[in-house]
């Protein structure tokens, strides 16, 4: 029987129907002006009835409009938890997230947006894994799953056994989003189930039998045997990149950017003004990136601290892009928004990134 | 009865035994397995395939199946070289190229229309390069290579160029006339697609002069039963003919039906088709129900299948399983 906790943000895609780009904040009142309806109910809905184990599950729910409400009567063993107002908020969320915590969850269901992901984070961080029923306007984060019969899916898998995978919450500037502008930043990581296709039919479902952790090794692999002495490596954010200091057995700022110089950290989570310091001191620079899930960013979200500036005077040619094959597969073409059309214009074109140990994938930086 | 009925539509096969023109003679020559595979029949079959392809017959190399082709065509070239390849491609190219210790480059394709832009190549065929294509593209369906790209590529001898047309009988398009000119080009071909004889598993490579060389020496044995299919199949082509006209028809019809239920289909030159359905893990929902199909969501995510095309009775079946997920 596995003890699974519940929250959903009931005010979560609200936004969305009415044209507001989320519901962070005040613009939540002015959606219900607008006749916005609550969503997430729907979208919870779907998840438990396409449930397959609902015998092998104990629910820890939030009350009310926050879970228990629309749990109630649909055949499942619950419990609610913690309290809330007539209004709710990020801190509801973040609150009973910690309570669940405390009561030893196996894994935690939550439904909302960027901004509920970003609460359930700031709750939970890295220590329980979670199921992410997308129902937000903004949904950026690769954390979510594709959609609630998705969901449903992870969570069976989850309660049969199987091993989890981080993947990123993004922040999202919500008035920057509504002026048309995408400014992310790379928030954190979640763990989420890693729902294996087990399906084998054919030969072109053989498998190479590959994990994200060791796809990740792999890449550090490759790119340690390449390192050269006498060159000053800025390593970008992301758990790709961190393997290869974990390979090397050097610390690394997860979600900032550090310098490796001959195999010793001399900079730590830098920001522009630290890294021009250096690229005063050293003449061979390279950087190394990894895209952001879903997205494909490699400059501009997440690791703004790596300004045009920088980029032109590193260079093109010094910048290695990292990824695991899994997540380039999810990825059409690698972007850049450096906040210089002149540098996005440099960096676009065909790149290659590299996906495994002397293995390269050739794609394009389009946008 | 249809309903319970469990069909496959995942290995890209003929969904009928060939004719019995075809049949018989192989039952024949079960009888006489106790010997080896007469030479006058391996010879006969180089003929007929020399008349089909349309190339002399010294430049081809048979073998059991080919999937053994492939591997060691890989094994043999990739020494010293570097591996190009598309990505995605039919899983064997890919699994075999990570298993040498060349360093391996994929070239990725795009949607919408999944085709291969050689731009990026040019640079990287400067140095010694083994690049294998199947056109059209196992996974996608779509045509990868034009005559122009592949001059482009040829014209460098730093470059072997292998291109698979398996599926070559559904798209018409091949690149074996440029065998003559460029010893540096290779194509491979099979029996089991179009032909209907997987079972039999005979593959053959049309051979540049660079490449002839280095095969000489490793006939492999083919089995007796399998020479004799292919001799009558190619002696009675007109039943290879039939079934693609009539796939092509039945492919037509499934793109017009799932389409009508929101599933992208992508155009294909082959006897399969890609589809996008936008439901996660759709291969496995799918055969929960008895209908087999591809999953390859190893190469892209979990809501594309590739379907092979079967019966009329299957590809009903498979239209009205699709139906009720979707809708």
């Amino acid at each position: 029987m596995k003890k699974i906790g519940l929250i959903i943000n009931p005010i979560a895609g609200m936004g969305g129907s009415v044209g507001l780009k989320g519901t962070d904040g005040d613009i939540f009142k002015k959606a219900i002006k607008m006749g916005a309806q609550p969503i997430t109910p729907k979208r919870l809905n779907e998840l438990l009835s396409n449930l397959e184990n609902k015998e092998d599950i104990f629910l820890l729910v939030a009350p009310g409009k926050m879970g228990a409400d629309i749990v109630e009567n649909k055949g499942f063993k619950f419990n609610t938890i913690g309290e809330i107002g007539k209004d709710t908020s990020a801190e509801d969320t973040k609150r009973i997230a910690k309570m669940m915590l405390e009561e030893n969850i196996d894994l935690l269901i939550f439904c909302g947006g960027d901004g509920t992901a970003r609460d359930i984070f700031d709750a939970i961080g890295l220590r329980k894994p979670v199921v992410a029923i997308p129902s937000g306007v903004k949904m950026f984060s690769s954390v979510f799953a594709l959609n609630p019969r998705a969901a449903a899916e992870m969570v069976d898998t989850f309660v049969k056994g199987t091993d989890t995978q981080e993947k990123e919450v993004l922040d999202i500037n919500e008035d920057s989003f509504r002026k048309g502008i995408l400014d992310s930043r790379l928030y954190g990581y979640l763990k989420v189930p890693n729902v294996k296709r087990l399906l084998q039919s054919g030969k072109i479902g053989s498998k190479i039998n590959k994990t994200a952790a060791e796809n990740k090794v792999e890449i550090a692999d490759h790119i340690i045997e390449n390192m050269k002495d006498d060159i000053l490596y800025l390593m970008g954010p992301g758990t790709t990149v961190k393997a290869i200091t974990d390979a090397l057995n050097l610390p690394k700022t997860l979600l900032g950017i550090d310098a490796i110089y001959n195999n010793k950290r001399i900079g730590e989570d830098l920001n522009e003004e630290g890294i021009l310091r250096l690229l005063d001191k050293y003449n061979n620079v390279e950087i190394i990136v990894s895209p952001i899930g879903g997205q494909g960013f490699i400059f501009g979200r997440g690791n703004k601290q790596l300004t045009p500036k920088i980029i032109l005077k590193v260079g093109k040619v010094n910048i290695k892009i990292v990824a695991t094959a899994d997540k380039m597969k999810g990825l059409m073409c690698l972007r850049v928004d450096t906040g210089d059309i002149k540098v996005d214009d440099i960096l676009k074109g065909y790149t290659k990134v590299i996906i495994g140990y002397k293995e390269e994938l050739i794609t394009q930086i389009e946008c | 009865m249809i309903l319970n009925m469990r069909i496959r539509l995942d290995r890209n096969e003929m969904y009928k035994p060939p004719p019995k023109k075809i049949i018989d003679p192989v039952k024949e020559s079960i009888e006489k397995i106790n010997r080896y595979t007469p030479q006058t029949e391996v010879n006969q079959l180089i003929e007929l395939l020399s008349d089909y392809a349309q190339v002399p017959k010294d430049i081809i190399i048979l073998s059991s199946a080919s999937d053994i082709l492939i591997k060691e065509f890989i094994f043999l070239f990739s020494q010293d070289r570097q591996i190009i390849i598309a990505d995605p491609t039919f899983i064997l190219i890919t699994n075999t190229a990570q298993k040498t210790t060349s360093p391996l480059i994929k070239i990725k394709l795009k949607e919408p229309k999944f085709n291969l832009s050689i731009e990026p190549l040019i640079d990287e065929i400067k140095k010694p390069t083994l690049i294998i294509i199947d056109n059209p593209n196992n996974t996608m369906g779509s045509l990868l290579l034009n005559q122009k790209d592949v001059s482009t590529i040829l014209e460098n001898e730093n470059v072997i160029l292998l291109i698979d047309e398996a599926y070559f009988e559904f798209s018409k398009i091949s690149f074996a006339h440029m065998i003559k000119k460029y010893p540096n080009l290779a194509i491979l071909r099979t029996l089991s697609k179009a032909f209907g004889l997987a079972g039999s598993g005979i593959g053959y490579l049309i051979a540049g002069e660079m490449i002839y060389k280095k095969f000489l020496g490793l006939n492999t044995m083919l089995p007796y039963p399998s020479v004799i299919a292919a001799n009558y199949a190619l002696k009675n082509q007109d039943y290879m003919i039939k079934y693609i006209e009539e796939i092509n028809q039945e492919k037509e019809r499934i793109m017009n039906s799932v389409s009508k239920i929101g599933i992208i289909v992508y155009p294909s030159y082959t006897n399969f088709l890609l589809m996008k359905t936008g439901i996660s893990n759709i291969s496995q929902k799918l055969a929960e129900q008895g209908v087999l199909v591809s999953d390859v969501s190893n190469q892209l995510s979990s809501e594309y299948i590739r379907v092979t095309i079967g019966s009329t009775i299957e590809n009903d079946h498979f239209i009205r399983t699709m139906k009720e997920i979707v809708i």
